[in-house]
């Protein structure tokens, strides 16, 4: 039960850092074009 | 190969190419994949404070060897004969430093110290020997890193030679030397510190060759789900362990790789101060996260073989522990790479943090 929970959190770590990163990196693209 | 300003022995630096990663490091590395499997199996069979601090130590020496012979092997070239056989001497070393670890304290200790210093010391010498004399402020680099070493050698031989308590203060005594020594630039009376120019690596060399390591490490945590899994009854439990130690290894590997692992190797090969960073992204920061996956490691074993008994103390300590280091480490690898802290890896560490109180609270 408890490597499920660490195991989740990693997870979404991982998901959230990648749309982070990728909202990220289009907000500067639509500035740039600005 | 005499038309290499930088001396025979030395990489030949081609403006905006990568030096790629040889078959010879490559080959360097099995040793230690041998060495992170003892460092694992270590903690797992000592698991009380002091074996704790034991192999916390043991590990950082592990480490150390490792990250010394890739800078040294970013200025040689490894396609030269001498520079493969000073890689294969220190195969041999690091495989009876390797073998010494499970009784580094007890029966093993001399041996571990001897080859740890030969190797940080043999490789040194080679290193100040293939420097051209016209590089006075290399030589001098080299000079400095060899005091430290010799300095930190006499602590591991003194170590290897006590027992019990005051081998362990030796031998902390010798690793502080070794990891103080970078942070203060290899500073030596009358001749003070060295500058990070006189460091510059090659930045995707190193960027890669320090992704190799995570690689070994997660090489770790799969092997050893794998085998420990092979072993056991095929139940519901155990398969659930099973695939979420494995989801736990890709979640890392994802969180290292994408984007992080490749935004360090393009800052680095593009700094004008490829030395520093260096030092401290790959150097240092990546230790906390090779630890993680090590430690992680120990926690997949410890559940598959008891997938019910999560209230041990080893199961908790190792199943919050490892992703905590493993954070912890990439949170400031990429704050030294991108100059932002990331929100996604500060919220995952405080939630361990609480799931770790959390546990403590549930056990007694």
């Amino acid at each position: 039960m408890l490597t499920i929970l660490t195991t989740a959190i990693m997870i979404v770590v991982a998901v959230w850092e990648s749309v982070s990163l990728r909202t990220r990196a289009e907000a500067q693209s639509e500035a740039i074009s600005a | 190969m005499t038309d290499n300003p930088r001396g025979a022995m030395f990489r030949l630096l081609v403006p905006n190419q990568h030096n790629r990663v040889t078959y010879a490091e490559l080959f360097f590395d099995l040793v230690f994949v041998y060495a992170v499997t003892q460092i694992s199996h270590t903690l797992l069979g000592r698991f009380t404070p002091l074996g704790a601090i034991q192999v916390t130590l043991l590990f950082l020496a592990v480490w150390w060897v490792w990250v010394y012979t890739t800078w040294i092997t970013n200025w040689l070239n490894p396609e030269l004969t001498p520079v493969r056989i000073l890689l294969f001497l220190l195969m041999l070393g690091g495989l009876v430093l390797s073998t010494s670890i499970p009784t580094a304290f007890e029966g093993r200790g001399l041996w571990f110290a001897s080859a740890y210093a030969a190797m940080q010391v043999g490789r040194t010498v080679f290193w100040l020997a293939s420097i051209p004399p016209d590089r006075t402020l290399v030589r001098w680099n080299a000079i400095r890193i060899l005091v430290w070493l010799s300095a930190s050698a006499v602590f591991w031989i003194l170590g290897g030679f006590a027992q019990g308590q005051s081998r362990l203060v030796l031998w902390t005594t010798a690793l502080a030397i070794e990891y103080v020594s970078p942070a203060v630039r290899f500073w030596i009376p009358r001749y003070g510190p060295s500058t990070v120019e006189e460091w510059s690596v090659e930045g995707g060399h190193m960027a890669e060759r320090s992704a190799g390591f995570i690689i070994i490490a997660l090489g770790e945590a799969v092997v050893v789900n794998g085998a420990t899994f092979a072993d056991l009854t095929w139940t519901v439990e155990t398969v659930s362990a099973f695939v979420s130690a494995f989801l736990g290894s890709i979640a890392m590997w994802w969180i290292y790789f994408h984007k992080g692992a490749e935004a360090g190797s393009e800052l680095i090969s593009k700094s004008s101060e490829s030395g520093r960073l260096a030092r401290l992204s790959y150097t240092y920061l990546h230790l906390p996260i090779v630890a993680g996956i090590i430690v992680s490691a120990v926690a997949d074993e410890l559940v598959l073989k008891h997938p019910n008994g999560t209230s041990d103390l080893r199961t908790i300590s190792t199943a919050i522990g490892g992703p905590l280091l493993f954070l912890i480490g990439t949170i400031l690898f990429k704050f030294s790479i991108r100059g932002f802290l990331q929100l996604s890896h500060g919220v995952g560490i405080v939630v361990l943090v609480i799931l770790a109180w959390f546990a403590r609270v549930c056990r007694r």
